[in-house]
């Protein structure tokens, strides 16, 4: 004998107080109120957050960025901030703003296409631009502005037989005028080299 | 390699690795499993009323956990009800509750290690106890895992309670509400509590029963020297926990009281008499396995749960089993800590930080409480039942009374939680809260211990040998070492607690503690904190 399928409706309200009950205590156990440490620890959290929640990385013909890319990569993953990697191109006077740059419109191209190659490989979202300006300087100070970045990450190298400041006067110009924090990073020449060909024969 | 004071470096102490989780769990992991052992025994005995027998016990068993939520936040260190014993009212009770509560946990042990085995012998018949000695080889076999994997320390013992804890809460809301949607009536639960009332005996038996569901609070209060932010997270966790095993276990005894079972037929006696849900579960084949047999009884539901339920319980009396060779090594750590064991018991393995002796040493008072209980063939289940109900109820005892005498004594510690109902009143010119409810709590767990004496034959009898025996060695290792027997031994109990509030990671308590006992007297403001954990 076998009885069939009845539900009482003190039976059903029972089954639902049970469930909520429980459900509700647990919850409540698991969501313990934060101490005044834990508590500035998020705000300093946030505050990190912030603090790079746009990272620019930004290549130019006088500038040597490539070996800046993981470290960009690197900061933006632990801080789930976005990336922008920007080529800049700087337009001779002689020539209109827009005008074609064959061979420096193709070296940016490889250079944007092997960052997107390895932050894929990260698994981090990079965007990429290349821009082309009179003055590379106050362009970077634009798109800083533009992206409300609160990142500029530069490289530069130590050319062989350097004796001097090694950075140049583009760089001395953003670190002046950037509406956020710079890092720029400098490497032996050879090095920066090295690990740009590295990077281009992954892509390849 | 163990040790005991490191030269010139701090010894190595119990790591703070417990989790809101793992401390809700740990408490779980003891009680959870309990009413998988008790609901057969309690329908059995209490018969109509047992569902009054779980709320009687229920009750003395929140007053308990109340208790325990207050005094295990205000003093988060590992020893539980004996060390709040030992602070409330020195030292030779402080043993006594300790060594009560050791008796239970190594019962722990032992009682759960054999009815996981029994719950398993469901799916594999050869592992039934009728088998005598197969079936005590795998529970020796348990029981050795399991201190294996305490000795290797505390975070992947804590991991097996998370995981298992909420599989079983899990399955135990399925039972639940799915048992009272579709075969609860209330008609039915009001009929069988009138037509099957027990006689006082009965009740006063299955109340004494009953309160074998609820042991197991102590477990939370072992793990609070290992527990993040004790004194905030342990109410939580304690008061999570006694709400959650109560809705449990109310719900179970009234749903089996109004029950209609998915398949009748199947309920009969021997003489081929049809019966009622409680009494099918109440037959003595049938009280170690209920909870599984309920399951089963639920509309398609039970086609499933017939085949995973038991060996769900056999998993959670493994993990009961396993917090009750960790809460015996925490109480014997924190005794030797105050010398009211050897020092050996204090020993923190230092690879794995874990007091390793002490988990080796009570893990074999388990086995030989095991072969006593297998001598007694039929009766040895309930020669660990018997005895279990004795510790719990002496030691729960001792700390109502240790609660009221701190809530005196040590006003300043601060406590996160209070036992609701204090009456302000003053002594000797000090005003301080008494604490009403332990005076309740209190009357409640006596009771339950005289229920035991008048009720339980075996229980009368080794329980209070247990403790005899204690008290002797107690005597012999205090003389031994020229320790005041009779009279507690000198503690700088503030110094202590600022010490261990620091430890705790509980800041902001500790300073408001230190403020307090300056202000009172009781503490040079000279000393730093620093100071008094190097002095420590």
């Amino acid at each position: 004998m076998t009885l069939t399928l009845s539900i009482h409706p003190a039976g059903a309200v029972l089954a639902v107080a049970i469930f909520i009950s429980t459900v509700t205590t647990l919850w409540w156990m698991l969501h313990p109120p934060k101490t005044k440490a834990e508590e500035a620890a998020e705000v300093i959290e946030e505050r990190a957050e912030e603090l790079v929640s746009t990272t620019v990385l930004v290549m130019s013909e006088d500038t040597s960025s490539e070996h800046m890319l993981p470290f960009a990569l690197k900061a933006a993953v632990k801080q789930r901030a976005s990336v922008l990697a920007v080529y800049v191109i700087e337009v001779p006077m002689q020539l209109p703003v827009n005008a074609a740059m064959g061979d420096q419109e193709r070296r940016a191209l490889e250079a944007l296409a092997a960052a997107q190659a390895v932050a894929k490989k990260v698994g981090v979202e990079i965007r990429t631009e290349t821009v082309k300006t009179r003055n590379t300087g106050q362009a970077i100070v634009a798109i800083a502005r533009r992206e409300r970045a609160h990142l500029l990450v530069l490289g530069t190298v130590r050319r062989a037989h350097f004796s001097g400041n090694p950075f140049s006067g583009l760089i001395e110009y953003v670190s002046a005028h950037a509406p956020c924090d710079v890092v720029v990073g400098v490497r032996p020449e050879g090095e920066a080299t090295k690990m740009l060909e590295s990077l281009k024969e992954g892509l390849g | 390699m163990l040790s005991k004071k490191a030269e010139g470096a701090p010894p190595p102490t119990l790591r703070r690795a417990v989790t809101p989780w793992g401390s809700y769990s740990w408490g779980y992991a003891d009680v959870g499993a309990d009413i998988y052992a008790a609901l057969g025994l309690v329908v059995g005995a209490a018969a109509g009323a047992a569902n009054v027998a779980f709320a009687f016990a229920g009750l003395v068993y929140v007053l308990v956990g109340l208790a325990y939520t207050e005094l295990a936040s205000a003093f988060p260190v590992a020893g539980g009800g004996q060390f709040f014993v030992l602070r409330g009212l020195g030292d030779i009770w402080g043993f006594v509750a300790g060594w009560a509560v050791l008796l239970d946990f190594t019962i722990d042990i032992a009682l759960f290690a054999w009815t996981m085995i029994g719950y398993l012998s469901n799916l594999v018949p050869f592992l039934a106890s009728s088998n005598t000695i197969p079936h005590f080889i795998f529970v020796l076999l348990v029981v050795a895992g399991l201190t294996a994997l305490n000795v290797v320390g505390v975070r992947e013992s804590s991991r097996l309670n998370e995981v298992v804890g909420a599989i079983d809460i899990a399955n135990e809301l399925a039972i639940l509400c799915l048992a009272a949607l579709f075969t609860f009536d209330p008609n039915l639960l009001i009929h069988t509590m009138e037509t099957h009332w027990p006689t006082t005996f009965e009740l006063l038996n299955g109340v004494s029963l009953a309160i074998i569901s609820f042991v197991g609070i102590e477990s939370i209060s072992q793990a609070a020297q290992e527990t993040e932010r004790p004194a905030s997270i342990i109410p939580r966790t304690s008061i999570s926990l006694i709400l959650t095993i109560l809705i449990f276990a109310l719900s179970y005894s009234n749903i089996v009281l109004g029950m209609h079972p998915w398949h009748p037929q199947m309920m009969l006696d021997a003489h081929g008499h049809q019966l009622q849900m409680f009494q099918w579960l109440g037959l003595p084949a049938n009280q170690d396995h209920a909870v599984a047999l309920l399951a089963s009884q639920i509309p398609y539901y039970g086609v499933v749960a017939a085949l995973y339920v038991p060996l769900v319980g056999a998993v959670l009396m493994l993990i009961s089993s396993n917090s009750g060779v960790y809460g015996a090594s925490r109480i014997a750590y924190s005794m030797a800590t105050y010398h009211l064991l050897p020092s050996t018991f204090a020993a923190v393995a230092k690879r794995f930080r874990t007091p390793a002796i002490s988990i080796l040493v009570f893990s074999g008072v388990a086995v030989v409480e095991l072969i006593f209980a297998a001598v007694q063939g039929d009766q040895g289940l309930a020669f660990l039942g018997d005895l279990y109900a004795f510790g719990a109820a002496t030691s729960y005892s001792l700390v109502f009374i240790a609660l009221i005498a701190l809530r005196y004594k040590d006003p300043h510690s601060p406590r996160t939680y209070h036992m609701p109902l204090g009456i302000p009143i003053t002594t000797n010119g000090r005003r301080w809260s008494f604490p009403l409810l332990a005076v309740l709590g209190f009357m409640g767990t006596f009771s339950i211990l005289v229920f035991a004496f008048m009720t339980h034959p075996i229980g009368r009898i080794a329980g209070p040998s247990w403790v005899l025996a204690g008290l002797i060695f107690y005597v012999l290792y205090r003389r031994l070492h020229g320790q005041p027997v009779l009279r507690s031994r000198r503690h700088d109990w503030v110094r202590d607690q600022v010490v261990v509030l620091r430890e705790a990671g509980e800041l902001e308590l500790m300073d408001k503690y230190v403020t307090d006992v300056q202000a009172a007297g009781l503490l040079d403001k000279n000393v730093s904190v620093t100071t008094m954990e190097r002095e420590k």
